[in-house]
């Protein structure tokens, strides 16, 4: 089954710091971001390293702000 | 005035201190899609202070937020280690393969208006990150054609004191005078006049028709780190020029001033031409500075002569009596300095150097107007690395495209004697006094600017100011480093 994480407000450097380790044994994640209105760098980054080790990831319902930043960053996750 | 935050550089710190931020831009007029990119990039660059700034140790980081009619402004302090922003650059191939370095800093960049990063040596780091306030220009709410058409007919006119109210009034009359060219932008947008009203940052008198018509403005602006003021905006409708409506204003705004408690008024008055230079000497106003290159040119009915920026006299009129100020002026600059301030009526003593046992650390503050590309230090206080910390900033400033640099000094501060030579060789000259500028002292004013300027391009015109304008000339062509 897989693990929902989902982020009051901001999903930022704090949030994953504290969910990091959490999800280490996890194949299968969804970051559920409906009631999130921040996302960073961090994020992103701890999203694209998850599926980078071969997990399943799954983002729902992100604000805007998360399709601005994978555009100011070129990337697709 | 600026709001501080001081917290530790600690991760559980980063949200309270976001929320803060997020508020505060909401409450000052920021949309809400704005605030949260604003707020996403004060969270990359807070994060990286935090994460990185001080490797294992914790540390203090210090924020500031401050609003004005035109934007919001968060400057991020620390004292971590060195960094150099430029090995830090942002490459999406790199990303692909999971290397995100650069990223926040690149999305900060792309978040914000400006975006600015001052390395301060043993002082740490600054970030300053901008967002502008959106507001309706004057002409996106009346068609320009119809502003034009309300010029008013009225035949008699009564003064009051400029209220909220009065701000679309204002905005249309600044329209209807100059179309396009007014420097001070803020004016076109009545919501900006509404709100520096409303917060008290500008007062000022307004002449109406007695069929209510606006038909003169003329207010001061309220200095944030003084009690003085600028006479900084005033327009007269084109067909009530020369109706003695300039001195009705002046005379009021004057008496205004005072009843405000207010210890002195300036005038940045241009030097494209000398008009406004000559209503300021007529109400008693002194040179008292020449800026060479403060504003970026813009064109002047009437006057064609295009130059690379545009230079300001500073005027100013003391609104409470002055008999006499006790100064540290330095050698190469005293005798002008006195002529200034006897020519004010304030008898000068030039006390003696003395030696000084410097703290560590200076402070230095440094203001950025990123859309008129200038800025403006200012020495709070004298510590062993001043001249370090000035050089780096200022190499900063000019890194980054900022043409005009400033610096103000106390002339209070014996360390004063020592610091402008030392500024000289770095390209700094002379620009003037600015009597009670900061905290109500008197500051020595030097400027840097890397662009050639040409003495037949200032027009000035009390002698005072032709005094300045040869000396300022002289000292320029000694130090610029073009």
């Amino acid at each position: 089954m897989a693990k929902i994480i989902k982020p009051e407000w901001a999903f930022n450097s704090y949030y994953v710091s504290i969910i990091k380790n959490q999800l280490k044994d996890e194949t299968e994640v969804v970051f559920d971001l409906s009631d999130c209105e921040i996302v960073d760098s961090e994020a992103i980054k701890l999203i694209f390293q998850l599926k980078k080790e071969g997990k399943r990831v799954e983002v729902k319902d992100p604000p805007e702000i998360y399709k601005k930043i994978l555009k100011i960053l070129q990337i697709n996750v | 005035m600026a709001n501080k935050i001081k917290i530790e550089s600690s991760i559980e710190n980063l949200n309270p201190a976001l929320r803060f931020i997020k508020e505060f831009s909401i409450i000052n007029g920021l949309p809400e899609n704005k605030t949260i990119e604003f707020t996403t990039a004060v969270d990359e660059i807070l994060s990286n202070v935090i994460l990185h700034g001080y490797k294992e140790e914790k540390g203090e980081v210090h924020i500031e937020i401050y609003a004005d009619v035109s934007k919001i402004l968060v400057k991020i302090h620390e004292y971590g280690e060195p960094f150099d922003i430029e090995k830090h650059k942002y490459n999406p191939e790199k990303a692909k393969n999971g290397n995100f370095e650069g990223a926040g800093l690149k999305i900060a960049k792309e978040l914000t208006d400006n975006f600015l990063f001052l390395n301060l040596g043993n002082e740490g780091k600054e970030f300053q990150l901008e967002k502008k306030l959106p507001r309706k220009h004057i002409t996106e709410i009346y068609k320009p054609e119809k502003i034009k058409k309300e010029e008013p007919t009225g035949v008699s006119f009564q003064l009051g004191i400029v209220a909220e109210d009065d701000a679309e009034d204002i905005a249309k009359l600044i329209y209807r005078a100059y179309g396009y060219t007014y420097a001070k932008t803020e004016l076109y947008y009545p919501e900006k006049i509404k709100e520096a009203l409303r917060k008290g940052e500008k007062f000022g008198v307004i002449v109406k028709t007695k069929e209510g018509e606006a038909v003169g403005y003329f207010a001061v602006l309220r200095s944030t780190d003084s009690n003085i003021g600028e006479v900084g905006e005033v327009v007269v409708s084109p067909n009530y020029r020369g109706k003695g409506l300039m001195k009705l204003m002046m005379n009021a705004l004057i008496e205004l001033a005072k009843s405000k408690g207010l210890l002195g008024l300036f005038g940045e008055a241009v030097t494209v031409h000398t008009i406004s230079q000559k209503v300021n000497a007529k109400y008693g106003f002194k040179s008292t500075a020449l800026i060479i290159g403060m504003f970026p040119y813009i064109e002047y009915k009437g006057f064609k002569v295009k130059q690379p920026r545009i230079s300001v006299v500073i005027d100013f009129l003391h609104l409470v009596k002055r008999e006499k100020v006790e100064v540290y002026l330095p050698n190469n600059y005293k005798n002008i300095i006195k002529e200034i301030y006897e020519n004010m009526g304030i008898k000068v003593i030039n006390k003696k150097f003395k030696k000084l046992q410097l703290p560590e650390r200076s402070k230095v503050e440094t203001i950025v107007d990123f859309e008129k590309k200038f800025s403006l230090m200012i020495i709070r206080k004298y510590g062993k690395d001043i001249f370090e910390k000035i050089k780096s900033r200022y190499e900063n400033l000019k890194n980054k495209g900022i043409e005009c640099i400033m610096i103000d000094i106390p002339l209070d501060n014996p360390y004063t004697k020592k610091i402008v030579p030392q500024l000289n060789e770095i390209g700094f000259f002379f620009s003037g006094i600015m009597p009670l500028f900061h905290k109500e002292k008197d500051y020595l004013r030097m400027q840097n600017i890397n662009l050639e300027f040409k003495p037949e391009w200032i027009h000035v015109y009390s002698d005072m100011a032709q005094k300045l304008k040869k000396f300022v000339f002289k000292d320029m062509k000694k130090w610029q480093k073009l």
